[in-house]
């Protein structure tokens, strides 16, 4: 299971980018069918209905599959980048009309769900990511952030110096192997 | 609410007799079915809903088919026909697309308009299904039309045939339709009008009111074609063995347009004023089959004829379909609300919930048999059986599933809703309908996803039904939903498209991406337009359909390039200092889009364009830096350790390459290489360097420059007005070397092949175009490894004196692309104005550049032994100089020039002879005790070569001695300065050696008064071997002094070998060297100190000259000091130890008058000199020691300093001169040439043994003090106090003097004299007695001025006063022991 992360300045060019195999096993994770079906009858049997539909069955096989798809050799690595960037479409929508700094599961592209932060600096922080791990990944966010402001403390650290230091990117990955 | 998708209304199928087929084909018209379907859709068509409410359609559309087809089609199996349909779709669209892609490009509506040409075939593809489907309704035959003409034989004969033909149609289509006779009456049938009209009844009679009469008059020839909306294409039947031998029959494709508008009626055949006939476009159709461009559609039909037929399609629809749609509507409608009633709820959901396998079921109201039409019946309802659930049980489709169609089709929008809801709550399909039904909502998009998850799971590969009926769904919704509904953030119905796209990678999901993203640039949501654009064109690239995935690429690709619309702050961009439009982006997006499109370039033959985006693939934006992981082990494997970017550089490489050799194959043209630019430098212009052979490669810039100011400083002084010529200027046809510094950006490993450089001549500050001057040498082939940098020597020779400048590189990158890289360095940032300031203004830029002369004076030397030297401290290496006259004249006069720090000697043959081999022990030499640097040194050319010059292509060897005088790693760098004659200008030559000096030996020398009555000092000399060799020999020990004459105590056997890490001692007697004169030295420094302290100029005289005292200690033959080599390495080694002392000790005082101020000797200084061997290695050497002075100074300097301080100070504004006086004054109050300190050395003479038998009481010791008055020049006067100390500070261990007797004596000692003082001490008793308890006054006396007469010794003027005592720890005392006497 992977996560990939980007780091961007206002002007949306990407200063950091890190790319972290978890070996974490997948949390299995609520059926998303049972939220998006309208409610309907009686919910205390919502569960068994929904089994009886055989949606459920359908989710599970698609969630399978999601964590089987990987990022293959440098081929794909501009559709990661790409699925980073058109997240970036959404990720303003909310900003205009949320003013919280991280927006969980903002976007979601085949397998990968995109969540983000917003720094009050106006960077962004995006992670793809396959399976959900909302306080996990609030936490982690909520590090490289504090690791990113102790960077910009530099006096030399410019809006669009890209992000070359060896600890910070040793700490994201340990906060990376932490919270992910 | 949007008009409902085409494929939503009544489908009608027609039955015709063969004799009504003729007919037609007779008249050239189409069949039946597309000759209706040309008044379809009818305006303004008012239906009932179940509760009696009219609804006005202003449209209703209606379908007609034939019914032939549509039994065929039932027949084939479902699976098959999908993906039939699927790759029918494809195959469509890989053949036109070329053609749209050029089209929409030429007109570029497509974005505003929201329509694509592809778009709008497969919308089309689509919606021409009308073959009845399991799972839904739709197509299922509402009515039946059997057709027959009047020319058949017995047309009566010819309804019954017709009537009493079984429909084939399997059993899950439903059979709840309506039976509708039609019979055409053409003008030249055999019956009259009133037969017609005959038959017309028996049939009516017959079958029911259900029938029409139709009569056409189809003159012959044909009226002209009129235009009609194009047909919906539709899936060619299956391919029968017979077909294959066959031409295949052209597809029907006569039908309605997909979403009739009510501006279209206008032109719809169903209004009054059209006299066209109609004949079906054959040709035309096949003709739009064949190059997949749509020809307008036609009939030839007279004008009334059309009439007729229009007033019989809308009296079919309003008379028959539409009451039998109404009328099921309500029957139905009954039932279903019967069923909605809570018990049968209650009952039909608890057995759902409690595991019944049976579908739910509803008791069907109405179970009529399967009949044909009564008479009495308005409608015949030929069937409604009670299979509920159609699709699962192979039985027509349920009751409530064709209640909620017929419903939306009437336009019972509540009903509808509420139906399809029902169904959709018991899993039974709706969801696809309601969002056409419903407001928009965000419960939509959940209805959309529920219908697509319900049809498919999203499996890498659904089958093809699914993938169908999914595609049907998402064309539905795009039609049927308002396009601002549709877009609006509450559906987002472009995701609704994605997700219909699922994986599947077939033409239709990529086109469904493709329209997702031009869904999503219509809402400004370019980025995420970008990702589905690259998605279709990945799924369109797998399917072969090229020109669309080029389109798809290229709009990703402009998508992207343009960058997000930011609102920040202007100023920001001023603040970081970047432009909006210089956008990057994430690194490697724009490559991945850039190598597709070049790679599916290349494949269609557009090698130009292609090698163009491989080019720019190798351009390296820094802007992220991407973190590299290592591999990581998960469950004791590694995974993939994420990115390798030497395999992307790889490929890009190897594709450039392969496609540029192709180029070049097919014979490339060459004004499209040289307008190829590579985006990446292989050149580091800041690192380019001219080498030239006579210039030493080492040496750092400012020693050079040092060494020619030391010369143009000297021949100045000289008076010499001949310049020296810049050096760093290549002789002509001499071979010199320009660096170049290649740097390889890329992770692969590239060759760069025939790389030379590119001069230009600068004639009067213009650049030309270098003539054919220049021989640069090619490189034929330089390999560099990924992220290499190498420095390339290449050879270049001039034939001509020139000024050039190396502007370029040139090569050939991988062999292939020919390029040139600047050499050019961009020059400064100017801030001179205000303009410059504000926008950025750089100098030219700046190139490297050399000189040509001509070769009539070049000299070239080196060290005949070229290596990295190693010497000992102290060593005199003895190194040989090689020169040889280059140019093509004599060089008459060579100079050499040192640093100042360098210790050397040019040894003259004349040197060899003057090597006095006197054995002496002492002697005296002169020196001129001046702190002035050597001056460069003229090498004697007629003493080395016979002739007083070198001549063009003579050699001269120079022997120079080096002595290693500071323990470092450093450079010699010797400039040499020649010239032909007089009066011409010098030229330069450089020479540098690497030299590395280890320690060897460490000295220290110290002195102490003596305590021999015949010496006054004795000096102490230790020397401790700090070097690795075992092997050291210490040969001899000089001393050397203006005023001091040494002779040692130890003998001669303490010289010789000195262990490692062993320490060897010797020791000196000092005494007073009378013939020594001190005076001159001294008034020197005294006028020039007082010339510093009162602002006075320094005029530039040297100290006169002193004589040296040296003393020898040597082991056998002596050296001489005298000797010319030894003697300048003595001198300079003390030059450069008081140079860096003075330096240090009077830093306001600039270093250049030094020489002029401060001498050579201080005349109380001693050096020693210690002379080493390492006999093994035949190395040999010495080092000095300095430092030492000796004699008690009294402050010569003191009136000086008073009167400095006591004259008028001028006061200074600045602090910064004041601080400076006073540091000045302190530094010559603290200075060795004012030193002070209390001349008179008290020594008792203690270690008496004294004996003494005390029974006979005590008795009186008898103590010695001695006195000497160390100081020179002064008389002192002393008083020495006896008995004055206290107790506690004796010694524990030692009893206290008791001195008696005399207790004070006074004296005066001349210089250098001393005195014995008798003291007596009372002892009464055995035991050691401390010799202290004394205290010695002082005072010097002034001495008078010379000239003066000397006034009475007691009534001098006392210079200073000191009172000493005993030093505090000492031990020195009398030992009293008693003796029995007798």
């Amino acid at each position: 299971m992977s996560h990939h992360l980007f780091l961007l300045s206002p002007t949306d060019t990407p200063l950091y980018s890190l790319t972290h195999y978890s070996s974490k096993p997948t949390q299995s994770t609520p059926s998303p069918l049972a939220s998006n079906l309208p409610s309907w009858s009686t919910s205390a049997f919502a569960g068994t209905l929904t089994a009886l539909s055989g949606a459920s069955s359908a989710t599970q096989a698609h969630h399978a599959q999601g964590g089987a798809v990987r990022l293959g050799g440098g081929q794909d690595r501009h559709v990661i980048q790409m699925i980073a960037n058109a997240s970036l479409d959404v990720i303003e929508e909310v900003m205009r009309r949320d003013s919280a700094m991280y927006l969980k599961s903002v976007d979601k592209f085949n397998e990968w769900t995109v969540s983000a932060f917003v720094t009050p600096g106006n960077f962004k922080f995006i992670l793809l990511h396959e399976s959900k791990n909302d306080d996990g990944i609030r936490s982690f966010f909520n590090e490289v952030w504090e690791l990113y402001v102790k960077t910009l403390l530099n006096p030399f650290h410019t809006m669009h110096t890209p992000i070359r230091s060896p600890v910070f990117d040793s700490r994201v990955r340990a906060s990376a192997k932490k919270y992910l | 609410m949007a008009p409902l998708p085409y494929s939503l209304s009544p489908h009608v199928c027609v039955l015709s007799s063969p004799d009504l087929e003729s007919v037609l084909a007779s008249a050239s018209l189409p069949p039946l079915p597309q000759v209706l379907q040309s008044f379809s859709p009818l305006p303004n068509v008012t239906t009932r809903t179940t509760s009696l409410t009219s609804v006005t359609h202003s449209s209703f559309t209606i379908r007609f088919s034939d019914l032939v087809e549509i039994e065929a089609g039932c027949k084939e199996d479902e699976e098959v026909r999908a993906s039939r349909t699927l790759d029918w779709i494809g195959a469509r669209i890989a053949k036109r697309s070329a053609r749209w892609v050029e089209d929409t490009e030429r007109v570029q509506a497509g974005e505003k308009v929201g329509r694509t040409p592809w778009w709008d075939e497969l919308r089309r593809c689509v919606e021409g299904d009308h073959v009845p489907s399991r799972i839904e309704g739709w197509n299922h035959p509402i009515a039946v039309i059997l057709a027959v003409s009047t020319t058949a034989p017995n047309p009566l004969q010819a309804v019954t045939a017709l009537h009493s033909r079984q429909l084939e149609l399997p059993p899950w289509v439903d059979s709840t339709y309506l039976k509708y006779t039609l019979i055409v009456h053409p003008e030249n049938s055999p019956l009259s009008d009133e037969e017609a009209g005959a038959l017309f009844n028996a049939v009516k009679k017959q079958y029911g009111l259900h029938a029409h009469l139709l009569p056409l008059s189809l003159p012959s020839p044909p009226p002209p074609a009129i235009p009609v909306p194009a047909p919906l294409p539709r899936l060619p039947p299956p391919p029968s063995p017979e077909s294959l031998l066959s031409p295949p029959p052209p597809p029907a494709m006569f039908s309605a347009p997909p979403t009739p508008t009510p501006g279209a009626m206008g032109s719809s055949l169903s209004t009054q004023m059209m006299s066209f006939a109609s004949s079906i476009d054959g040709p035309a159709s096949a003709e739009e089959e064949r190059t997949g461009k749509s020809s307008g559609n036609s009939l030839r039909m007279h004008e009334k004829d059309i009439q007729m037929t229009a007033r019989f399609v809308r009296e079919f629809l309003l008379m028959s379909v539409v009451p039998f749609m109404e009328k099921c509507a309500i029957e139905w409608n009954e039932t279903y609300s019967s069923t909605r009633r809570l018990p049968s709820r209650l009952f039909s959901s608890t057995r759902r919930l409690f595991g019944s396998s049976t579908p739910s079921s509803y008791t069907p109201g109405h179970a009529s048999t399967p009949s044909t039409s009564s008479v009495t019946s308005r409608t015949s309802i030929s069937s409604v059986t009670s299979g509920a659930n159609g699709s699962q049980a192979g039985g027509p489709p349920p009751m409530h599933r064709r209640l909620a169609e017929f419903a939306t089709i009437l336009g019972d929008i509540k009903l509808a809703i509420s139906v399809w809801e029902s169904l959709r709550k018991e899993g039974k399909g709706g969801s696809d309908i309601l969002p056409l039904l419903l407001a928009p909502s965000p419960a939509l998009a959940l209805h959309a996803s529920h219908a697509l998850n319900t049809l498919h799971l999203p499996s890498p590969d659904p089958p093809a039904h699914a993938q169908f009926h999914a595609l049907t769904y998402a064309v539905r919704w795009t039609i049927g939903i308002n396009p601002q509904d549709f877009l609006s953030n509450t559906l987002e119905g472009e995701r609704w498209l994605v997700s219909t796209a699922g994986s599947a990678e077939e033409p239709h999901a990529a086109l469904l991406l493709g329209h997702a993203a031009l869904l999503s640039t219509m809402k400004r949501a370019k980025r995420r337009a970008a990702l589905w654009y690259l998605f279709a064109a990945n799924r369109l690239e797998k399917c072969g359909v090229r020109p669309l995935t080029m389109y798809f690429l290229r709009k990703a690709h402009a998508l992207y390039t343009a960058g997000p619309e930011k609102s920040l702050s202007p100023s920001l961009w001023d603040s970081e200092d970047r432009s909006p439009t210089d956008w990057v982006g994430f690194p490697d997006v724009k490559a991945g889009i850039e190598h597709a499109l070049g790679r599916l370039l290349y494949t269609t033959g557009n090698i130009e364009g292609a090698i163009d985006y491989f080019l720019g693939l190798l351009r390296r934006p820094s802007t992220c830096f991407i973190s590299r992981q290592p591999p990581v082990m998960t469950n004791g494997k590694a995974a993939e350790s994420g990115v390798d970017p030497s395999a992307t550089d790889r490929i890009y490489l190897e594709d450039f390459r392969v496609a540029f050799k192709h180029f070049l194959a097919t014979g490339g043209d060459d004004t499209r290489i040289a307008g190829w630019k590579l985006p990446i430098k292989f050149c580091n212009p800041k690192q380019t360097k001219i080498r030239l052979p006579n210039q030493g490669v080492n040496g750092l810039d400012n020693v050079w420059a040092d060494r020619e100011t030391k010369w143009e400083t000297f021949w100045k002084s000289k008076g010499g007005r001949n310049r020296l010529e810049a050096s760093g200027k290549a002789a002509v046809n001499e071979t010199f070397w320009v660096d170049i510094e290649v740097q390889n950006p890329l992770d692969v490993e590239v060759n760069l092949s025939d790389v030379t450089v590119v001069a230009q001549e600068r004639v009067s500050a213009e650049l030309e175009s270098p003539v054919d001057i220049l021989e640069a040498e090619v490189i034929d082939d330089i390999v560099l490894a990924a992220n290499e940098t190498r420095s390339i020597p290449l050879a270049v020779k001039v034939n001509r004196p020139a000024s050039l400048v190396i502007s370029d590189v040139r090569y050939k990158f991988l062999s292939l692309l020919p390029v040139m890289d600047s050499l050019a360095c961009r020059g400064r940032r100017l801030h001179e104005t205000a303009l410059q300031r504000q926008s950025k203004t750089y100098a030219p830029n700046a190139f490297v550049t050399v000189d040509v002369e001509d070769a009539d004076q070049r000299l070239q030397g080196n060290f005949v032994e070229d290596g990295r030297l190693e010497m000992a401290h102290g060593e005199c290496k003895r190194m040989k100089l090689w020169f040889s006259n280059a140019g093509t004249r004599p060089i008459g006069e060579l100079w050499m020039i040192s640093g100042d720090e360098d210790e050397l000697w040019v040894e003259t043959p004349n040197d060899a002879g003057s090597s006095s081999k006197r054995p002496v022990t002492s002697e005296v030499i002169s020196s001129n005790n001046s702190l002035l640097a050597a001056e460069p040194f003229r090498v004697p050319l007629e003493s080395l070569t016979n002739s007083s010059s070198i001549p063009p292509g003579g050699n001269v060897e120079l022997t120079v001695i080096f002595h290693a005088e500071k323990a470092a790693n450093d450079e010699l760098c010797l400039l040499f300065v020649f010239r032909e004659g007089n009066d011409q200008p010098f030229h330069s030559a450089r020479v540098s050696r690497q030299y590395e000096v280890n320690p060897c030996l460490r000295a220290t020398a110290t002195s102490r008064p003596s305590r021999s009555p015949d010496h006054l000092y004795l000096i102490n000399v230790e020397i401790e071997n700090v070097s690795s060799c075992g092997d050291l020999h210490l040969r001899q020990l000089t001393t050397l002094s203006p005023t001091w004459k040494c002779s040692p105590i130890a003998t001669e056997q303490t010289l010789g070998c000195l262990p490692v890490n062993q320490t060897a001692r010797f020791y000196f007697d000092a005494d007073r060297w009378e013939e020594g004169s001190a005076e001159q030295t001294l008034q020197f420094v005294h006028k020039k100190l007082g010339d510093i302290l009162h602002s006075r100029s320094i005029d530039p005289s040297s100290p006169p000259s002193i004589q040296l005292f040296c003393r020898h200690l040597s082991d056998g033959h002596a050296h001489s000091v005298e000797d010319t080599p030894t003697r300048h390495f003595v001198h300079t080694s003390r030059r450069k130890f008081i140079s860096r002392a003075v330096a240090t000790e009077h830093p306001y005082i600039p270093p250049a008058s030094h020489p002029y101020v401060f001498p050579l000797y201080n005349p109380a200084a001693l050096d020693v000199v210690i002379f080493w061997e390492i006999p093994s290695q035949e190395r040999s050497g010495y080092i000095s020691v300095s430092g030492l002075l000796l004699g008690a100074g009294h402050a010569a300097l003191k009136e000086l300093i008073e009167e400095a301080q006591n004259a008028k100070v001028k006061r200074s504004m600045y602090a910064e001169t004041q601080r400076e006086r006073e540091g000045i004054l302190e530094a010559i109050r603290t200075s060795e040439w004012n030193a002070e300190m209390n001349p008179i050395v008290v020594r008792v003479q203690d270690g008496l043994r004294v004996e003494h038998d005390f029974a006979k009481g005590g008795r009186l010791a008898p103590i010695t003090f001695v006195l000497r008055n160390y100081s020179l020049t002064h008389p002192a006067r002393f008083t020495l106090r006896l008995g004055h100390e206290k107790r506690s500070s004796y010694p524990s261990n030692l009893l206290p003097a008791q001195y008696s007797g005399r207790l004070s004596h006074r004296g005066r000692l001349e210089p250098s004299q001393q005195i014995e003082v008798q003291a007596k001490m009372w002892i009464t008793r055995p035991g050691a007695y401390a010799l202290i308890g004394w205290q010695a006054e002082t005072q010097v006396e002034e001495i008078p001025l010379t000239g003066q007469e000397a006034p009475e010794a007691h009534s001098r003027r006392i210079r200073h006063r000191y009172i000493q005592g005993p030093p505090l720890a000492d031990r020195s005392c009398i030992v009293v022991s008693n003796v029995q006497s007798g």
